[in-house]
């Protein structure tokens, strides 16, 4: 029985060789190569801003309204680290002073540009939502006004003078 | 008579003479053969990428796709056999940022087979296939390069023999 076992453990390792002897693997084959693409500066832009409107009754008393924030989105893919701001004026502002003055973001807007608000690096996108106010004068009148304002956004470049 | 007898010996002799000119003994050798051989081995398997792929230069956005372009190969196989090969193929640093997919593997620095063809020819075995590249949340203009490594393959043989 020993014998036989024996016998059959030698058959098996010799069977095991020829498989692995008829076992054909042939050398690899290596390559390299470059994928490349190149990103250049993309969207630097500034949405529409809405618009807000506001009634309010005349009480003879300095009056300040609430509004509805002022939203827009800055896409800023120049692809570099400085930052941006967003600056606004009035143009009509003359038309309308002596009755309100309408605050944006803590700012008092008239027909100087002011800057709302800013990044000071880079930022993607951003969604600002500035408050808004209308501060009523004692003294106004009855009347529509409209207030144009004028947005713009601009980077906040950084140069250093070297001497 | 003895006429008679003497012309019968001689034309018995004549004709034995030249009967003994055709005797072919059991010695000779008229016939022969010569056997050339020659064993032709296994040759190579080689494989040949395109060099350098370039993808063009696309704007920064929050996705910079790049969409697809073809990689051109060949493989020239001399190994003998026509039973396949396989591709693989990896990259030689890592980027999250980066996605590029050969076919529809997306390739990392881990080798995956990319091209898995059952048969081939013998010779060049010349085709492309498709790489995609996108680039995800990048905050920098620049010309981004990678490497790929390739590896061709070829079918194991295995033949069981008992």
């Amino acid at each position: 029985m020993a014998k036989i076992r024996k016998k059959l453990l030698f058959l098996s390792f010799f069977g095991l060789f020829l498989i692995a002897a008829d076992t054909t693997v042939f050398a690899d084959s290596k390559d390299s190569s470059t994928v490349s693409g190149e990103i250049v500066a993309g969207e630097f832009s500034l949405s529409q801003p809405n618009d807000v409107n506001f009634k309010v009754q005349l009480d003879g008393k300095k009056q300040v309204v609430t509004l509805e924030d002022i939203q827009f989105k800055i896409k800023d893919y120049r692809g570099i680290e400085d930052g941006w701001q967003v600056v606004v004026k009035s143009s009509n502002y003359a038309t309308y002073k002596n009755n309100y003055t309408l605050n944006i973001n803590q700012h008092n807007i008239s027909d100087n540009t002011i800057v709302v608000d800013q990044s000071e690096k880079q930022t993607m996108e951003k969604v600002s939502k500035l408050a808004t106010k209308a501060e009523i004068s004692a003294d106004a009148k009855a009347g529509s006004y409209r207030a144009d304002l004028e947005w713009n956004l601009q980077p906040i470049i950084k140069n250093s003078i070297k001497e | 008579m003895k006429k008679v007898i003497v012309s019968l010996v001689l034309c018995g002799g004549i004709t034995v003479g030249i009967l003994s000119e055709r005797t072919v003994y059991a010695d000779d050798t008229l016939n022969d053969s010569t056997e050339v051989g020659a064993e032709v081995i296994k040759g190579d398997v080689t494989l040949a990428m395109d060099s350098a792929t370039d993808f063009g230069s696309q704007p920064l956005s929050e996705t910079v796709d790049f969409g697809a372009k073809d990689i051109n190969y060949t493989v020239t196989d001399y190994s003998g056999t026509t039973d396949g090969f396989t591709i693989s193929a990896k990259l030689t640093d890592t980027d999250d940022t980066r996605s590029l997919k050969i076919g529809e593997t997306e390739l990392s620095e881990t080798a995956a087979a990319v091209i898995t063809k059952d048969s081939n020819e013998v010779g060049d075995n010349t085709d492309k296939i498709s790489a995609t590249l996108v680039y995800t949340g990048v905050t920098k203009v620049q010309k981004y390069a990678t490497t790929i490594e390739w590896n061709v393959t070829k079918a194991s043989i295995n033949k069981i023999s008992e």
